[in-house]
């Protein structure tokens, strides 16, 4: 069972086959959406509609349409992850998003900060740079790694020891895939006066977010991920007390008019894939991401039980949990 | 079957050679056959009716016959192949973007440096491929200045630059509208103004062709008088790449920065970064990933997971205006710039502001409105009302500007603009002159010195 693109489902969603509904190869087998991910077909079909307006009428466009668009797809968003709209906005990448949070976090030459073993390789690069004292907490020395409590405790063991400016984690770490317990995280930190840097490059999608009950300081993640949308399309959230030391990296027209000003506009570039975020919204509400989540993990406990056992190994984890 | 391997040669995971290597052309380069649709024939022939509606045909801005577009300049225009190109590129790559992202992508972005580099004459490892201008100045401004250093801008230069430096020193070089018929009156002024900051100046910031005014800078003999003060020079040449034969070794400037969506025409969302050798220790990708530390190359290659369309366009750009000419091209643009101020100057009973267009403008060029009462003052009021107006009511696309206290369109002439768009432009703007006296101001003779066409 093949779904049309009007369908949004209806059935059991295991029983359905969903790859007409992206635009990748089928000859492949394609079990790495994590890398990259695969844009939905509607939402692809969305980019080059809104390229084509754009282009008969570019003026009109850019000049008239395209900001109250990108707010209307901003608050779209922000009703998603739970987020007020005045805290949130669209980014190229997480990347960019994150090279902007470590940008505005002043740290003094004694600050220190804090990030697992398992961060994803170029934020380290960009912690590396940024702060001069990194300490590592060491999560996955020994495998398997047992589960979110082992984390959780040497995290707090680590946040005893020393006072840290911030701390970074992964919503979902890239190369282990490990689900850490973000909101314990948060809560652990700021119980240490240590500001919280989420990275949830992967979470958008993967999992239901509501930034505004997470309280951590800041939250990045993209949208071309798990949420299948278009490539080009992020976002950032700073907790309100924060949004006025954040600095945009790139500057242009909207600078110093306020915090979405500052980033709605980073000079011309193609900004269909924000707006193609509407459709890609749409989709999956109407879909119901609730009932897919489950699916998706389901088959992921019996695919990865599967193969331990045909390689006579074992999961990364031993709490599937995590 | 490899039943043996070298590592990862490049930096992150990426399965791709190291770029320097393939900048050095020390590895074969991998482009895979019809990743990038070859630029059809019969669209370049029919583009090369310049002016005609064979050409207008293949441009967006001209699909409605309601609609008169003489601002290229603003936003670039992609003409149709290229944008149906360009949504196959993006189509090929998600149905393979794991084997895109992994294994072609640095090649193709490689590839496309190399093309560009060819057409504005410059090292391709001295090159790099970026958002777009305004990412590239950013990164200079970024790397170079803090709070306490000093620049040197013209006051005619483009808005956004001057948010960028703010959190520096400012100097300002004042380029009234008169200096237009004598870029060696702009070189003394920039002269005088090195003078009296003699060594304080970090660094000077020109636009190779100004947006506000559409005057062609004199960026060769500008650079060459802040190196006699010691001064390196960042080129702002948003405009530049077609608009005029660039040859960024000439120039010999310290930084270059251009757009690829302008007058080159390519989708929108890549532009370039040039830097001399001697800088790249210095200048750094302000978004720091995977390829950061590696060398300039590898640190502006790599923007983070996003959508390098745009910039893998580029060599289809390039092939385009290969097959159908760059300069003759060029020249019609020119001509008919000269031919349309000619047309508006007349009718509008106004004075050239720049008496050789062909020469100090590039494609596009301000033309003075008709004004009837001495002495007033325009604002940017009056100029967003006549644009409204303009766009609203006539369905035109000219942007009004207000320099110096007095209005002026700026039009941009494109291979598919004739001399019809600006009779069209001619005509509406008499049409406006009773309807707007806060614009134009009253008059006794109502427009008899103007005449219509």
């Amino acid at each position: 069972a093949a779904v049309s693109e009007e369908d949004g489902g209806g059935e059991e969603s295991k029983d359905v086959d969903w790859s007409p509904l992206f635009c990748l190869d089928r000859e492949w087998t394609f079990i790495n959406h994590g890398a990259f991910g695969a844009t939905l077909r509607p939402a692809m079909k969305a980019v080059t509609s809104w390229s084509y307006r754009m282009e008969e009428q570019p003026l009109r466009f850019l000049d008239r349409e395209l900001l109250p668009l990108l707010v209307r797809v901003t608050r779209r968003l922000a009703k998603f992850v739970g987020a007020d709209v005045t805290d949130l906005v669209l980014m190229p990448n997480a990347t960019t998003a994150l090279n902007t949070v470590f940008h505005s976090l002043r740290v003094e030459p004694e600050d220190r900060a804090l990030r697992l073993d398992i961060t994803y390789g170029s934020v380290k690069k960009m912690m590396a740079e940024h702060c001069v004292h990194v300490d590592e907490v060491r999560v996955a020395a020994k495998l398997p790694v047992k589960d979110a409590q082992s984390i959780l405790d040497a995290v707090e063991k680590q946040l005893e020891s020393r006072q840290y400016k911030y701390a970074v984690f992964d919503y979902i770490a890239s190369n282990t895939a490990l689900l850490l317990p973000v909101a314990d995280l948060v809560a652990l930190c700021h119980k240490h006066n240590v500001l919280v840097v989420i990275d949830g490059a992967h979470a958008l999608g993967a999992v239901p977010l509501d930034l505004n009950a997470l309280g951590a300081d800041y939250f990045v993640a993209n949208a071309h991920k798990w949420l299948a949308a278009p490539k080009g399309c992020a976002f950032m959230w700073v907790h309100p007390k924060h949004q006025a030391t954040v600095r945009p990296l790139v500057i242009s027209h909207g600078f110093g008019r306020g915090f979405l000003s500052n980033y709605i506009w980073q000079g011309l570039r193609d900004h269909a894939p924000f707006l193609a975020l509407l459709t890609v919204l749409r989709f999956w509400e109407r879909v119901g991401l609730d009932r897919l989540r489950r699916d998706c993990r389901d088959l992921l406990l019996r695919a990865a039980r599967m193969l331990a056992k045909r390689w006579d190994t074992e999961l990364l984890a031993s709490d599937e949990e995590i | 079957m490899k039943k043996t391997g070298e590592g990862y040669q490049g930096f992150g995971s990426f399965m791709t050679p190291s770029v320097d290597d393939m900048l050095d052309n020390k590895v074969p380069m991998y482009l895979p056959a019809e990743f990038l649709p070859a630029v059809p024939q019969d669209a370049v022939k029919k583009c090369s009716e310049f002016g005609t509606d064979s050409c207008r045909q293949l441009w967006p801005v001209c699909a409605s016959t309601k609609t008169t577009f003489v601002n290229h300049g603003a936003f670039g225009v992609t003409p149709f192949p290229s944008l149906t190109a360009f949504h196959q590129v993006r189509q090929s790559v998600e149905a393979e973007p794991l084997a895109f992202f992994d294994r072609t992508l640095f090649y193709t972005m490689v590839n496309a440096i190399k093309r560009l580099s060819t057409v504005v004459n410059c090292k391709p490892k001295e090159l790099s491929l970026v958002p777009n201008c305004t990412f590239g100045l950013n990164a200079v401004l970024n790397s170079l200045l803090d709070k306490d250093s000093t620049v040197l801008l013209l006051d005619i230069t483009y808005g956004s630059i001057k948010k960028i430096a703010l959190g520096s020193n400012i100097v300002w070089a004042h380029i009234p509208l008169t200096c237009a018929n004598a870029p060696d009156k702009i070189v003394d002024i920039v002269r005088d103004v090195l003078q009296a900051n003699e060594g304080k100046v970090k660094l000077a910031v020109f636009d190779h062709i100004t947006s506000n005014t559409a005057l062609l800078m004199p960026v060769q003999e500008l650079t060459e008088l802040c190196h006699s003060f010691g001064v390196p020079v960042l080129v702002d040449g948003a405009h530049a790449l077609f608009a005029t034969p660039l040859n960024i070794e000439k120039i010999n400037a310290d930084f270059y920065v251009g757009n690829c969506h302008k007058w080159f025409s390519c989708p929108r969302g890549c532009g370039f970064l040039w830097v001399k050798s001697k800088w790249h220790n210095q200048i750094k990708n302000p978004i720091k990933s995977h390829g950061s530390g590696s060398g300039f190359s590898s640190d502006f290659m790599w923007w983070g997971n996003t959508d390098y369309t745009p910039a893998l366009m580029v060599p289809y750009m390039v092939d385009w205006w290969d097959a159908v000419g760059w300069q003759s091209a060029r020249d019609y643009c020119n001509k008919l710039l000269h031919n349309a101020t000619t047309l508006l100057c007349k009718s509008w009973n106004v004075s050239r502001v720049v008496t050789n267009p062909s020469s100090l403008c590039c494609c596009m060029a301000l033309v003075a409105l008709p004004k009837h009462t001495q002495g007033k003052k325009m604002t940017s009021v009056q100029s967003k009302l006549m644009q409204d107006n303009l766009f609203h009511v006539h369905h035109i696309q000219v942007p009004v500007k207000c320099i110096d206290d007095n209005l002026y369109v700026r039009i941009s002439c494109m291979v598919y603009n004739n001399l019809e768009d600006y009779k069209t432009l001619a005509n509406a703007v008499l049409n406006l002159l009773p309807e707007l006296p806060d614009v134009f101001g009253t008059h006794a003779d109502n427009g008899q010195n103007s005449s219509k066409l």
